[in-house]
């Protein structure tokens, strides 16, 4: 049977641990900043305010338009937005997958990135 | 040699800890963030969207109370921490990087005591920086000026900047070779003080420059680089009493005034952590870095005049690097142990 294990030998192990999790956590964001350049979005990499987006989002549903309340409520989005684009289209997809087949919408999105030409981007049941 | 602990945490990680703690709770601690599109999907199911919102902030300011108001520090920061992130990985469209940095620095200090862990502590703000680096080298916007355009024509502060404005691509390339060497010199150990001095001079100018409320992300991220890089000269042989305070600076010049030969008005040299006055001294050295780390950032928001900005921002500034320097000269003023 193997000795029990000393007060000191235990606060070791835990303080190892705790730097285990802690070194983790950042590696995880190195990761997630040495893969920045091969995806579009901006989430967890450290790229704040890097860009400047502004956007108007217009949905339908069934053929009808979807009010504007009705889509600050489902996105929570605001009009101007700080980080990359693709995070805002990365919020709709999101959102748009999370909803029953029959509840989801056409969306249209329609952005200028850092002042440039407008552009437009769409997702839903058109597609 | 043994550092200075506090309770059991090394004393630059207690005072981070601290600080970003009143910090986070005076400016952001009480916004109520709402739970939408959350980036895992189960957290749509963990209540309502009010009941999360009130138990996230419920959590946090326990957290905080337990870290300020009693022994439990790093448990109080742990909570803290992980309340901030649960609020930004429940809410993609509220994703926030300045909550997210705050929210990792309190749980890496609670998972952080040991002197070897303290690099995990600094390789945040390093991975901070390279991330900001990158995303910033990657856009063609930051080299040809497009994005500086943008940012110079709808969020410059008022104030005497008209020219900035012809001035995109140069201010664009300098804030990209800025974060390099920023990155680049905190990674070095012998550029510490540099890289520390840069990272105040940068935030300092952003929060005067840019009419949006960055404040606490940048206050945030300048009070780290504070803390965990600047490193002052070995004081240790410094014992006479004659010399205080200015024989610690790290500016030659200043340390070899004639005036440092005075009085002191502070003896580091004879300072201990352990007993009750090191920590009276510790509390009152933060003081006024407290005080303005939650004053500026309010005033410093989406208003102001250009030279209160500039002057509350250099306060704020100045701050940082006080409480850094108080810290590093006192964790280095242990003759007796060396």
């Amino acid at each position: 049977m193997a000795p029990p294990r000393s007060t000191d030998e235990g606060s070791v192990s835990s303080e190892r641990l705790c730097e285990g999790l802690a070194l983790a956590l950042v590696l995880a964001q190195a990761v997630a900043v040495a893969r920045m350049p091969f995806v579009a979005e901006r989430f967890f990499c450290w790229a704040p305010h890097d860009s400047r987006a502004d956007f108007v989002v217009t949905a339908r549903h069934r053929g009808e338009a979807v009010s504007p309340d009705a889509i600050r409520i489902r996105y929570r989005l605001p009009a101007q937005e700080w980080h990359s684009i693709t995070n805002v289209q990365s919020v709709i997809a999101t959102a748009e997958s999370r909803m029953a087949a029959a509840d989801r919408w056409e969306v249209r999105l329609a952005y200028r990135v850092n002042l440039g030409p407008e552009q437009i981007w769409k997702h839903g049941p058109s597609e | 040699m043994s550092r200075p602990e506090h309770r059991g945490v090394p004393v630059e990680t207690h005072a981070l800890g601290v600080l970003l703690l009143v910090l986070v709770t005076a400016r952001t601690g009480w916004d109520p963030v709402e739970r939408a599109v959350p980036f895992i999907g189960l957290f749509d199911h963990i209540g309502t969207a009010h009941q999360w919102a009130l138990g996230t902030s419920v959590v946090f300011f326990s957290g905080a109370a337990l870290a300020l108001f009693s022994r439990f520090f790093r448990f109080g920061c742990g909570l803290a921490g992980v309340a901030l992130i649960a609020k930004v990985i429940a809410s993609m469209p509220g994703f926030s990087n300045g909550r997210l940095f705050d929210g990792l620095m309190l749980l890496l200090i609670a998972l952080c005591v040991t002197e070897r862990s303290r690099a995990i502590l600094r390789a945040q703000v390093l991975v901070l920086y390279a991330g900001a680096s990158l995303s910033k080298a990657l856009d063609p916007d930051w080299w040809n000026g497009r994005f500086m355009t943008a940012i110079l024509e709808h969020h410059l502060a008022p104030g005497p900047f008209d020219l900035a404005s012809r001035f995109a691509v140069p201010a664009g390339l300098l804030s990209m070779a800025t974060e390099s060497l920023i990155l680049v010199a905190l990674a070095t150990p012998a550029l510490r003080n540099y890289g520390v001095a840069l990272t105040t001079v940068f935030h300092t100018a952003i929060l005067i420059t840019l009419n949006e409320d960055f404040a606490s992300f940048y206050c945030a991220v300048a009070l780290s680089s504070a803390l965990l890089f600047l490193r002052l000269p070995d004081v240790r042989g410094v014992s006479t009493p004659s010399r205080g305070l200015c024989a610690n600076s790290v500016f030659p010049a200043i340390r070899e005034a004639p005036w440092t030969r005075g009085p002191a008005s502070v003896d580091f040299a004879r300072g201990r952590l352990e007993g009750a006055g090191a920590r009276l001294f510790l509390t009152l050295s933060h003081l006024p870095s407290l005080a303005l780390v939650v004053a500026i950032p309010a005033l410093c928001g989406q208003h102001g005049l250009f030279w209160t900005r500039t002057a509350l921002a250099s306060l704020a500034a100045a701050a940082a690097l006080g409480s850094g320097a108080m810290v590093a000269c006192a964790t280095r003023a242990r003759p007796g142990k060396a």
